[in-house]
């Protein structure tokens, strides 16, 4: 049995601190979507496992949901498992579920209530345990049902949850419907689909693995390390798992520091950015360094190369600072004159002052 | 440190050519574009600037030096003279490409430097005055010489004293204007700070995020702004979230205990309408349990009751028969009672009419004298009394005296005459009440007292005195006492007569004693008869017995007539039981068909009432369902489009944003009081020497031109022209500005130089001065070259003749 299992797209996020890659972030998660969906039909999955957080808000718009819908209708496999996580949750009265419902293929379930599912209706030998979240903030997890379940050996068992798990991801004031390894394990399933945690883990899945949480499939933000994954989990007829690690995003988020003192220095970082792999990046690139002023303005005239061959950069040179030395002062202010007297008067230590009315200088001397 | 030679092989036009120079005035006269201004680029870059540059900036700096004719290379090499006549020679070639050139520098002690970078720094070292200085001051190009002039022009038409002039002016040497700088910063400052408060460290006037300036804040604020906007949608944002897990909460429980409460309902609800018979049956069997129980008491206690009656009647009967005897008994009692009353009675009249006799007795025979009798006595006595007082009280006295024996006839009144014998000589008195009559030799002489009535009240008394004695005759009695005793004890005698009779009357009342005596005796004799109490206790004893049964037979028949108003007969009894017996087995067997009560309930009614509290539970569930999705909806109305998490990653960047503002504008308010405190700093003296020197150089050249200069003490407040007007800077002329321009060059540069030796370079300094300041010039020149080398550079010939000890150099 082929498991394609993901979690936390969040669409609908809205990326509003990123006014420049906003609308391409926005479409991304629901493009991410489309290609999830194509790369579980190409690997023959049976199952298609959104652990949670499909997403970002139960205020959906209808188009919204409907695109998603759409989408998620295309899977080809036997069936496919929608839990509500704690920003989708699900409630009695759910206008965002009740509409998915409303467009949703005969074979997409919505794993709403804490009720076994027997998956024999859509030809697999499978029973799933969803633990749905009902709420955003829960201080107990939806999964204590599970484990006072009958279960045979016969058939596969699935649990598939959303929230925190403790030591891998953070919930510091237990809000997040938060989980043990241990109360997993104890469960009595086979295996644990879950969801939340936006990084992947584990990182290498092992034989004895049974926890998987892939993580993000497309990257949401410069805590996302990863590229956007997806997990794979095939399990044979003893049960036991194989789980391969799929790069699912198309965007990155990524920081980037660099201290630049040399000329060679800007232009490896200027031939850095010129790689392909960065058009598709939001890059919050920070400079620090002490330059000579040529150099210096050599930076503030090139460093709009970087801007353009990324998505969006947010750029924070604050550090990167003109060498202002008595000998450059010296070079450049006749002794006496008022620049050079107020850049002298500046202690070398106080770098942000002598740095700013050097440049301040600078622009009144045009 | 001086200038020796200068080669340039090549640099810009010039392929090859070497320059020797003197250490005074050396004129390089040239048409205008002969090359002067590649030589000047020459020894400045030759001084000034590296060889190790890279392409880009080779081309920049250098890029205009290269010949137009072709060639990647330049080359210049100057010798210099240090204070110790020694050489330095320094070669520099710049070649295109990127650090593609090389330079060498030769020093006094033979010692030779290739490393690019070092070289110039070597330079830089040897070199009387900073590089900048160099450049603005010794080797300040057409342009630069200028400059002074073009910003002391600026200042008009803001009039300044000298010192502040020439102060500025060197402080604005390079090209930085400071009140520009003061404006840059002002502007700046305000761009950062703008309605924010530095001392609150919060926007001006408490104008928080809730009251916010709409327009014209600053960096500062707009970031605080956008922070604190931030902050409070994620405060909204988190709210709005809180409050909707807390509904959906709600309402899941409600649902979910509506859910339960169906399932139960839905599994109790079909068993009521079984249950609700089970109970009217179980009712109905009760009840009849409850009849036939009566019943069959009522149909054994009838027959007993019945006999009852017949056994009581003749004890009663006989009990009644008992009380007349007794009652009749008791009405003899109370006859022989009557018979001694009326016994006693006749006794006591008799007594009684004894008495009455014996005292109409007494009262006949005694002396019969009424008090009307005793009041007439006491009339008269006292009538009497009173007339003897009279007449006593008229007493006379008559004293006779007579001269001879005489008699005399005296009569006093109401007595006999008597005769009186008087003596000669002697005194007769008499004495007589009322008056009295005296009879002298025929005479009578009546005497008495008062109006002479006496005789009649004598008169009176003897009659009354008369009566009072008939009346004793005719009462038998001597005084008044004895009448008085005697009517005393008639009186006595009378009323003990009327006591005996009213006694008598009272105890025979209306009675009348004959009567009684008839009637005593037609009660007969009735001595064996007992007397009343006895008779009474018995008879009491007789009643309660009697009563006891009557009420005993009263309550059985009470009872009897009860039932049978209810059932007629015992008969009927019997018959209705039968019928209940039957029926209740009926129900029972009813009963048993029906549903039982489920296990934990007590009674049908416990059930009946879990199934409608269960009902009403449903009922009230789904109200506070619609209540709770009804106010679901108004708060989803007004849901933000954005999670808290992903607000919360926004306003932390926004915090950071704000703090990274908030510090770049406190750097700039450091450099603004920095600023700020250094311009204060500087005082008229900072630069006194240089103005000394100024007015110097500058008097030297104007000749008597400016002989109106205002001193204070030895420094000039104002330049005024000839006609007394104060000079401002574009009122000079353009020959004048030249000379101004000089003797400023001459002064800056024995400020910077002090003892140290040095070069200028002047280009055509004296092209717009009259033939007379141009004299005054030259000779100012030469004095100044006398110290310091100098390069003048000129495309007029004419003006190098003006100059005398000079090495002439033509391009």
């Amino acid at each position: 049995m082929k498991i394609f299992h993901i979690a936390d797209l969040h669409l609908g996020l809205r990326f509003q601190n990123h006014p420049e890659a906003q609308e391409t972030l926005v479409q991304a998660r629901y493009e991410s979507l489309e290609k999830l969906v194509g790369m579980a039909n190409e690997k023959d999955a049976d199952i298609l496992a959104i652990a949670g957080d499909l997403f970002d808000k139960t205020s959906m718009k209808v188009s919204e949901i409907q695109r998603a819908v759409q989408a998620i209708n295309r899977f080809e496999g036997n069936v496919v498992l929608v839990l509500p996580g704690n920003h989708d949750y699900i409630t009695a009265d759910s206008p965002l579920w009740d509409r998915f419902k409303k467009d949703a293929g005969e074979s997409v379930l919505v794993l709403g209530e804490k009720v076994p599912v027997d998956l024999s209706e859509y030809d697999l030998s499978a029973i799933v345990y969803p633990a749905p979240c009902h709420a955003k903030h829960s201080s107990e997890n939806a999964i204590g049902w599970v484990k006072d379940e009958e279960k045979g050996s016969e058939k596969i068992h699935i649990g598939i949850a959303h929230g925190s798990i403790e030591g891998v991801s953070p919930d510091f004031d237990q809000r997040y419907y938060p989980m043990t390894v241990r109360e997993l394990q104890d469960s009595g399933v086979d295996i644990w689909l879950m969801g939340h945690t936006h990084i992947t883990w584990p990182e290498k899945p092992g034989k004895k693995d049974m926890v998987f949480n892939p993580g993000t499939p497309e990257p949401d933000g410069f805590d996302c390390r990863h590229e956007g994954h997806a997990f794979l989990h095939i399990i044979d007829q003893k049960k036991s798992i194989q789980t391969e690690i799929l790069s699912t995003g198309s965007y990155r988020f990524l920081r980037v520091e660099h201290t630049l003192n040399h000329q060679s220095d800007i232009e490896k970082l200027l031939k850095e950015f010129q790689k392909e792999e960065y058009k598709k990046s939001v890059v919050k690139l920070s400079v620090a360094g002490r330059l000579d002023p040529d150099l210096y303005d050599q930076w503030l005239e090139q460093r709009h190369q970087i801007r353009d061959s990324v998505l969006e950069l947010k750029l924070d040179d604050t550090n990167l600072r003109r060498k202002v030395t008595e000998e450059q002062i010296r070079k450049e202010f006749t002794e006496g004159s008022f620049p050079e007297q107020l850049l002298s008067s500046i202690p070398e230590e106080k770098e942000d002052e002598l740095q700013m009315a050097y440049e301040l200088i600078r622009e009144v001397k045009g | 440190m001086k200038l020796k030679s200068i080669k340039l092989h090549p640099f810009a036009g010039i392929r090859e050519k070497e320059i020797s120079l003197d250490a005074g005035l050396n004129v390089l006269l040239g048409p205008n574009e002969a090359g002067k201004s590649t030589v000047f680029h020459a020894i400045l870059n030759g001084l000034l600037t590296t060889t190790y540059l890279t392409a880009k900036q080779l081309e920049d700096t250098m890029g205009s030096y290269f010949p137009v004719s072709g060639g990647d290379t330049i080359r210049v090499s100057l010798t210099l003279e240090d204070e110790n006549e020694s050489e330095i020679r320094i070669t520099k070639t710049w070649k295109k490409g990127t650090r593609s050139g090389s330079a060498s520098l030769h020093l006094p002690d033979g010692s030779e430097i290739t490393d690019e970078e070092e070289v110039q720094n070597q330079i830089e070292e040897l070199l009387p005055v900073s590089p900048a200085t160099i450049r603005t001051i010794l080797l300040a190009d057409q342009s630069g010489l200028h400059h002074t002039i073009r910003e002391m022009e600026k200042q008009n038409p803001v009039r300044k004293e000298l010192g502040d002039l020439l102060r500025q002016n060197l402080m604005e040497t390079g090209g930085v204007s400071v009140d520009r700088f003061r404006e840059l910063l002002d502007v700046r400052y305000e761009d950062f700070f703008k309605r924010w408060d530095r001392d609150q460290d919060y926007p001006e006037n408490n104008r928080g995020i809730n009251h916010p300036y709409k327009v014209g804040v600053g960096k500062i604020l707009d970031a605080y702004y956008i922070k604190e906007q931030l902050r409070k949608d994620l405060g909204e944002a988190q709210q709005f979230e809180n409050k909707l897990d807390q509904l959906n909460e709600h309402l899941s429980g409600f649902i979910n205990r509506q859910k339960e409460r169906k399932e139960e309902y839905e599994k109790l609800e079909p068993l009521k309408k079984g249950i609700n018979q089970r109970k009217d049956k179980e009712q109905q069997a009760e009840n009849a349990e409850l009849k036939k129980k009566s019943l069959l008491s009522v149909s054994k206690k009838w027959p007993v009751l019945e006999d009852q009656i017949k056994t009581l009647e003749p004890k009663k009967k006989e009990h009644q028969e008992k009380i007349d005897k007794l009652q009749e008994e008791q009405k003899k009692a109370q006859n022989k009672q009557r018979a001694e009353q009326l016994t006693a009675k006749i006794k006591k009249l008799e007594e009684f009419s004894e008495k009455v006799k014996d005292a109409k007795k007494e009262v006949d025979e005694a002396q019969k004298i009424e008090p009307i009798d005793i009041q007439y006595l006491r009339k008269l006595n006292n009538e009497i009394g009173n007339l003897k007082s009279r007449i006593d009280g008229a007493r006379l006295t008559l004293r006779i005296v007579s001269e001879s024996d005489q008699t005399l006839g005296f009569n006093e009144a109401g007595k006999s005459e008597e005769d009186i014998e008087v003596k000669a000589k002697k005194t007769v008195e008499k004495k007589t009440s009322g008056g009295f009559t005296l009879s002298i030799d025929g005479v009578k002489i009546d005497v008495f007292s008062g109006e002479g009535d006496l005789e009649k009240v004598v008169k009176s008394v003897s009659e009354k005195e008369q009566d009072l004695k008939t009346q004793f005759e005719k009462l038998g009695v001597e005084s008044i006492q004895s009448a008085e005793s005697l009517a005393g004890l008639y009186s006595q005698n009378k009323q003990q007569l009327n006591q005996a009779e009213s006694l008598y009357k009272s105890e025979l009342g209306e009675d009348n004693i004959e009567a009684l005596k008839e009637e005593l005796k037609e009660l007969g004799d009735l001595d064996q008869v007992r007397s009343v109490s006895e008779i009474s206790d018995d008879l009491v004893d007789a009643r309660t017995v009697f009563e006891s049964l009557k009420k005993d037979a009263d309550t059985a028949q009470d009872q009897i007539t009860e039932w049978q108003k209810e059932y007629e007969s015992v008969e009927d009894v019997i018959m209705e039981l039968a019928e209940t017996s039957k029926l209740l087995k009926d129900l029972k067997a009813e009963i048993e068909k029906l549903p039982e009560l489920p296990a934990g309930y007590d009674s049908a009614d416990e059930f009946i009432e879990k199934v409608e509290s269960l009902d009403h539970e449903i009922r009230d569930l789904a109200q506070e369902i619609s209540e709770k999705k009804i106010e679901k909806v108004n708060l989803e109305k007004d849901a933000p489009d954005t999670s808290s998490e992903e607000l919360q990653k926004m306003m932390e960047e926004a915090e950071s944003e704000f703090e990274r503002t908030h510090k770049e504008g406190e750097t700039l308010s450091k450099v603004r009081e920095r600023t700020q405190s250094l311009l204060e700093a500087m005082d008229a003296n900072t630069y006194s020497g240089l103005e000394k020197s100024f007015l110097r150089w500058l008097q030297q050249m104007v000749g008597g031109r400016f002989e109106e200069i205002n001193m204070n003490g030895d420094m000039p407040s104002t330049f005024k022209t000839d006609d007394g007007r104060p000079l401002t800077y574009n009122l000079l002329s353009h020959g004048t500005k030249d000379t101004v321009a000089l003797a400023w060059r001459f002064a800056l540069t024995e400020h910077f130089l002090q003892k140290l030796s040095g070069f200028i370079i002047l280009d055509d300094p004296m092209v717009d001065m009259d033939p007379e300041r141009r004299e005054l010039a030259t000779k100012a020149i030469e004095e100044f070259a006398k110290d310091q080398q100098v390069l003048l550079m000129t495309c007029h010939p004419d003006h190098q003749q003006y100059l005398k000890s000079q090495n002439l150099v033509k391009l």
